[in-house]
């Protein structure tokens, strides 16, 4: 017995295969008795980093190109290492498949489902203009989910969209709520009377599931796409998403959440708002913005700069009384705040300064970025705001840094780390063996789309992690935040639970954790006005 | 003239083309859908390509 | 009326046809006595058309072992002179309304079975299975394969033929649609599986052979040989689906296909409104699962007329009725499922009498319509037996293959050109 180990890899040429299918794979494949490690990928160079960092870049795997798959194994001897190739080959020949009928084609679908109104498309970014197309002639609304969409395709969908009153929610839309029914990546959240337009996927996810956990409702959730907000586009679906809300009975205010729009979009956005809208108001912009509002909207609107902001404005509009019973559970005071970490930051050695937040969500990426750049902490990140540095390699952190694990270079040929934590799983272990390093803080997006047990899925490599510091003789701080509602596929109090049961502190925002983590690295020595700021000027918003 | 179909406070009708694991979840919430396996049609000449919709 | 509203008129009235057409097993003659034209120094073979010197391994295996079969050779040397010498004719199975299973080589003293369609009066041909493994048909012809030819002549063929005469003059023959249909509900998809439908055959001629008073001994190796190959019945099942797709060919206007099949050089095709003429491309080699001591790199590229099955709407496009298949062809029983559901992409109907229970008892793919695999670049999907790219080596596994696009774009340019704009 020991550390004995075989490995052994097969290269499939030019077989193509959905990266869910292939994580999928990877983790029946792990199951196998005798199987150390598995991973059965496309061999794009994230996965075969990847392969590296298993100890699985085998010559045959290195050889592979972009579209050549690759499975590579380490078993604990021979026999196991022949039976999981085996059963990796027999699980490619296998799709996946119900009893139901399935089309190629978007006119067989049609004839099948002849009155649907809405359609969620996925295909690749070359093909999405001409799908789209084919679904909008029909008078279908499209939720585009797929990325890489050309610019003048995106333009061309939306204006050809506006002019007939159809809804194109994306390129790039991760979320959107319809009915109360989640739409991609979305969570159960009950209806109510909040409305939410949002050019940000996981700041929808945040926004709606803070309110639901507020006990109040979303009417509809749209999520228009990042690109939407920026001046090629120029809000033609923000604006078309607010004259919906506007028509929409159920909703009583509109509430948005995006990174700043690009200033001439802004302005236009307002402008149109002012003009077709009489509803309340919440603009949650990430960040900075400079803001002229029109006078049409001075009154009835509200500024918020996070999202934990943007929720909890919005559901003191509607009701001052609930927004009273939640403020203090959701926006911790600071002295609280600091009681509860500090027995865990007094266990810190000097030398462990640093932050590490490795995230799925790219809005709560930003969140926290911002919270981090305005306590004046100098942080490293692949998704740098403006101002911030940006890291040399998105596979290695320096100092504080904070990753955003679902950008492109970590998702070439890949599953999103929302669906396979694979990548996550390994650079927690990496930030562990790192002595500098005091916090690390991750998301954990529950709903429907992400994984069925993100929390459960990062357990191992949580255990390894404490114990790779321990054996070091340094205690390490592991912030979790659970972003989901109980009815989530995955149950929000049993993840919450799996992680506390770790000795993972979990919070009930991101921005609350991002500050907890800050809080922490620092010893509690936080510039008090700062955080009065934050406090004030981040997590509550103005009315104006 | 715009044909869009009423989508608020409408029964939800979905298709979905691409990704397996979106049908499947709508599947879960009750959501009426239907799955496409999309595949990227083959690359004909043009006057193939006009003939066989001119037939089909 | 537009041309496309005569496709529509033309293809409903070819898939009727095809899905209505009654195939009975009426006799059993020698080939030579059966196949309208055919002459002593012919041989048929599966596939498009192929010269000696395109035949692949198995192909030319075949041919030898059939020239020796029939005396005109007695050896393998003399054999290749005398085709070289340009002394036989080649000719596809396909151009008499016959079929035969991997290099589907049929010579003048080959017993073949005899097709008769109750509905439109249409007769086809298949020759005889001999099981798996060292066979002719995957062109293996050492002395066991020649002599166990020699005893389907001498022995099995008189057996069948009093048989099939005492069937007939009972009920006109045997209904092989039914065993077909009933099949398909027994776990069969009727190309590379034909358990139920081998055991159901069975049934039926029983009492036929005891009425025709078989010899006991003769009754026994008969019983026994049927017994011990599950494919005994692929042939009448191919033939069958001969006799269905003939019923489809030949319609004006229409653009379903009414042959698919290869000759392990080329794949062809014909489309119903085009005639006989052969579109051809390179044959796949297949994918699949090898006997023991076999790889992927022995495998010749596919042949056979078997993919009528499919042609017909059964077999590959069955698999979802035939779970049991893929531990022969290979695969999951997922892919199976899958494979069908894919077909239905490019076929015109669901069949009418063949059925799959598990896709709640849904009519199989039929009619696969040259617009939709152009439209979808989807194209027929089937299973098939694999053979040894070596002359003399026979069958060394069964797989999976899929027709290429080529051939069905090839067709459609044509048919554009016969019947323009």
């Amino acid at each position: 017995m020991g550390n004995e180990k075989v490995t052994g890899a097969l290269v499939e040429r030019n077989l193509m295969r959905d990266s869910l299918q292939l994580m999928k794979i990877s983790e029946e494949l792990k199951k196998l008795d005798g199987v150390i490690d598995a991973i059965v990928a496309m061999g794009t160079e994230t996965n075969k980093e990847i392969a590296k960092q298993l100890g699985l870049l085998l010559p045959e795997v290195e050889k592979a190109g972009d579209s050549d798959l690759f499975i590579a194994i380490a078993a604990k001897e021979e026999q196991s290492l022949k039976k999981a190739l085996e059963k990796a080959k027999e699980l490619l020949s296998a799709p996946i498949s119900g009893g139901e009928m399935e089309y190629v084609d978007i006119e067989s679908a049609l004839a099948a489902l002849p009155d649907a109104n809405l359609a969620i498309v996925s295909v690749p970014g070359e093909y999405a203009r001409d799908v789209t197309m084919k679904l909008l002639e029909k008078g279908i609304h499209v939720h585009l989910f797929s990325d890489h969409v050309p610019e003048e395709h995106e333009v061309e969908l939306k204006k050809y969209a506006f002019d007939r009153g159809l809804l194109v929610l994306g390129p790039g839309a991760g979320t959107s709520i319809i009915n109360g029914k989640a739409i991609a990546f979305a969570n159960a959240v009950r209806r109510g009377p909040i409305g939410i337009i949002a050019a940000a996927g996981t700041g929808l996810q945040e926004v709606s599931s803070l309110i639901h956990n507020m006990s109040l409702g979303v009417s509809h959730g749209l999520g228009v796409g990042g690109g939407d907000v920026k001046n090629y586009v120029g809000g033609i679906m923000t604006k078309l998403a607010l004259s919906y809300m506007e028509k929409d009975p159920s909703t009583k205010i509109i509430t948005m959440v995006s990174k700043p729009p690009q200033q001439e979009t802004l302005n236009s956005i307002l402008e149109y708002a002012e003009k077709n809208t009489t509803k309340r108001l919440v603009l949650g912009f990430m960040g900075k913005v400079e803001m002229n509002l029109p006078k049409g909207l001075k009154g009835r609107t509200s500024v918020a700069r996070t999202l934990h902001a943007t929720a909890l404005e919005s559901v003191r509009l509607v009701s001052p009384s609930i927004y009273e019973k939640v403020k203090d559970k959701y926006t911790i005071p600071f002295d609280k705040l600091n009681a509860m970490l500090k027995p865990k930051y007094e266990k810190l050695k000097s030398s462990q300064k640093y932050i590490r937040a490795l995230y799925t969500g790219g809005t709560l990426t930003s969140e926290s970025l911002m919270i981090f750049d305005l306590l004046g902490i100098e942080v490293y990140s692949n998704a740098p705001l403006k101002g911030q540095k940006k890291l040399d390699d998105p596979f290695k952190s320096v100092g504080n840094t904070v990753v955003d694990l679902g950008e492109e270079e970590f998702t070439a040929g890949r599953a999103h780390p929302m669906i396979d934590p694979t990548i996550r799983r390994l650079r927690l272990i990496e930030e562990a063996k790192d002595p500098e390093v005091a916090v690390i803080l991750m998301d954990f997006v529950l709903g429907y789309g992400s994984h069925p047990d993100p929390a459960g899925a990062h357990l191992d490599a949580i255990r390894e992690a404490k114990k790779i510091a321990e054996k070091d003789g340094r205690h390490l701080i592991i912030i979790g935040y659970v972003l989901g509602v109980e009815g989530d596929p995955q149950g929000f109090n049993e993840q919450k639970r799996k992680l506390e049961a770790e000795g993972v502190t979990v919070l009930p925002t991101n921005a609350i954790s991002a500050l907890a983590a800050a809080l922490s690295a620092l010893r509690g020595k936080l510039n008090d006005n700062r955080v009065r700021e934050i406090y004030e000027g981040y997590l509550k918003a103005s009315a104006e | 003239m715009s044909n869009a179909r009423k989508l608020f406070d409408e029964e939800l009708k979905v298709i979905n083309v691409g990704l397996k694991i979106f049908y499947e979840d709508l599947k879960r919430q009750g959501v009426r859908a239907v799955q496409v396996n999309y595949q990227p049609p083959p690359k004909l000449e043009k006057e193939l390509k006009d003939k066989l919709s001119e037939l089909l | 009326m537009s041309l496309k509203e005569q496709i529509e008129e033309a293809n409903k009235k070819a898939v009727e046809r095809m899905m209505e057409a009654e195939p009975y097993l009426v006799d059993t003659k020698l080939a030579k006595d059966a196949i309208p034209g055919f002459r002593e120094d012919m041989l048929l073979h599966a596939g498009p058309p192929i010269t000696w010197e395109r035949a692949s391994g198995p192909m030319k295996g075949a041919i030898i072992g059939a020239l020796i079969y029939e005396g005109k050779a007695s050896n393998e040397e003399e054999a290749i002179k005398l085709v070289e010498r340009g002394e036989v004719i080649l000719k596809p199975n396909h151009e008499v309304g016959s079929v035969g299973p991997m290099a589907g080589i049929v010579s003048a003293n080959m017993p073949v079975y005899i097709i008769e369609d109750k509905k439109f009066g249409i007769r086809a041909f298949g020759n005889y299975n001999e099981g798996i493994g060292k066979v002719l048909r995957y062109g293996a012809y050492d002395k066991e394969v020649l002599s166990r030819l020699k005893w389907m002549r001498d022995e099995l063929y008189p057996t069948m033929k009093a048989a099939l005469d005492e069937a007939r003059k009972d009920k006109g023959g045997i209904n092989f649609k039914a065993i077909i249909q009933q099949a398909l509900h027994m776990g069969d998809e009727c190309h590379n599986r034909y358990v139920a439908a081998t055991s159901k055959f069975m049934n039926e001629i029983a009492p036929y052979l005891v009425k025709a008073d078989v010899p006991k001994d003769a009754f026994n190796r008969v019983w026994d040989f049927m017994k011990n190959n599950n494919f005994f019945t692929l042939n009448i099942g191919m033939a069958s689906a001969k006799a269905m797709t003939l019923a489809a060919h030949n319609i004006k206007y229409s653009t379903i296909v009414t042959v698919l099949t290869r000759n392990g050089t080329d794949a062809g095709i014909w489309v119903s409104g085009l005639g006989n003429r052969w579109f051809t491309a390179p044959s796949p080699v297949p994918k699949g699962v090898f006997f023991p001591g076999f790889t992927q790199d022995d495998a010749n590229p596919d042949l056979g007329d078997s993919s009528i099955t499919e042609t017909a709407g059964f077999g590959g496009f069955a698999m979802a009725a035939a779970p049991a298949v893929v531990s022969w062809v290979g695969g999951s029983v997922e892919f199976a499922v899958e494979n069908t559901k894919n077909m239905y992409n490019i076929t015109y109907a669901k069949h009418k009498y063949f059925t799959i229970p598990y896709l709640s008892f849904q009519g199989t793919p039929t009619g696969v319509d040259i617009r939709l695999v152009l439209k979808t670049g989807i194209t027929p999907t089937i299973n098939t037996g694999i053979a040894h790219k070596k002359a003399g080596v026979g069958q060394v596994g069964a797989g999976i293959v899929k027709f290429p696009f080529e051939l069905f774009k090839d067709a459609f340019k044509a048919y554009v050109e016969t019947y323009g704009a």
